[in-house]
């Protein structure tokens, strides 16, 4: 009788490893949504119970207002961000233009403003939306759970 | 010479493993699944006549906010946790107060004639008004509104507002909406308190 030769344990096979790895990624990829903008001012949100999920992240335009963090360069008073870099009223009038809500109803403005800011730089930045006619927005904030 | 065959070199596949966890940790670094959360408000368009729409004092709540975050409601010092109940019994009217909106009889389909608030609340700030402060008075605003809406789906519905929202009953939905109708106005603000700027 021939003597089975000793048998050394079957190697795991690993080729499926980077397959596993690969779906984890696609599920990420798909369910997240890339971190927008570095924020340049100092943004801490207020808390409301009625806020709702804003749906439908790629037609949204986010604005910015706070304190810049480097208050050095960029002075005390609060500025106004879109996207990644600070806008002056100009600028800030032709994005509500080329937002065209007239024409794309799902697109939404989402301001979001720091806590401390006063309601004067709100209230301009509301006036030139709706001298661009950009006129569905949403006023960010953390959801409150307490009564 | 004997030719010998040799049997095709496997790649070796673990370095692949390798270069796809490095791509997902740079995807979980860089994305992020949080979701953004906002009051959803829609701003009265730029060019409004002032005369167009004449409107009566008995009809409007009247909230003002001033530079020190002080809250004056119809003319009377408010504190931001008084203002939900005081603008839903404003809206309500039960009494049918002659300083208190009036009423309007509407035909709504599903519910059929009720008697509609032209109750308009217009919240006016200062310019040195605190935005926490803000946006604190307009959720309670807001809250305001959920509340009388969800009242009246549970009489007339048995469910709460947000229920029937989920549940796509759009009739039914519009039907709430046409008999609590949002109007908040925002007035344009003052300079009167705070630093000279």
């Amino acid at each position: 009788m021939k003597r089975e030769s000793k048998r050394s344990l079957p190697q795991v096979s690993t080729a499926s490893l980077p397959d596993i790895v690969f779906m984890l990624l696609f599920f990420f990829m798909v369910t997240t949504v890339l971190r927008p903008v570095d924020l340049k001012v100092k943004l801490e949100k207020p808390q409301a119970e009625e806020v709702q999920k804003l749906e439908n992240k790629e037609e949204i335009g986010h604005l910015y207002i706070g304190k810049p963090l480097e208050a050095e360069r960029y002075g005390d008073l609060p500025r106004v961000q879109l996207n990644d870099a600070f806008v002056d009223k100009r600028q800030l009038l032709t994005f509500a233009e080329e937002l065209d809500q007239a024409n794309h109803p799902e697109r939404i403005v989402s301001i979001n403003v720091d806590r401390g800011v006063e309601m004067g730089v709100v209230t301009d930045v509301k006036q030139i939306l709706r001298k661009g006619n950009a006129l569905r927005i949403a006023y960010s904030a953390l959801p409150d759970e307490n009564e | 010479m004997p030719k010998t065959s040799r049997k095709l070199s496997q790649v070796n596949a673990s370095s692949m493993a390798d270069i796809a966890f490095l791509l997902l940790v740079f995807f979980l670094v860089t994305t992020s699944i949080e979701t953004d959360w906002g009051i959803l408000r829609k701003l009265p368009p730029a060019e409004e006549d002032p005369h167009s729409k004449p409107f009566h004092e008995r009809n409007i709540l009247e909230v003002f906010l001033n530079a020190n975050n002080d809250m004056m409601v119809e003319g009377k010092q408010m504190t931001l946790s008084e203002l939900r109940n005081f603008t839903k019994s404003f809206l309500l009217n039960a009494e049918r107060r002659s300083d208190w909106p009036a009423f309007k009889t509407e035909e709504i389909p599903v519910l059929g004639n009720m008697d509609v608030s032209k109750g308009i609340v217009s919240v006016q700030s200062d310019r040195s008004t605190n935005y926490a402060t803000y946006l604190g008075v307009q959720n309670e605003l807001i809250a305001a509104y959920r509340e009388l809406r969800d009242a009246a789906a549970q009489k007339y519905f048995g469910t709460n507002y947000e229920d029937l929202v989920e549940s796509g009953q759009q009739e039914k939905v519009l039907a709430i909406r046409k008999l609590y109708p949002q109007r908040i106005s925002e007035a344009e603000p003052v300079n009167k308190g705070g630093l000279n700027r």
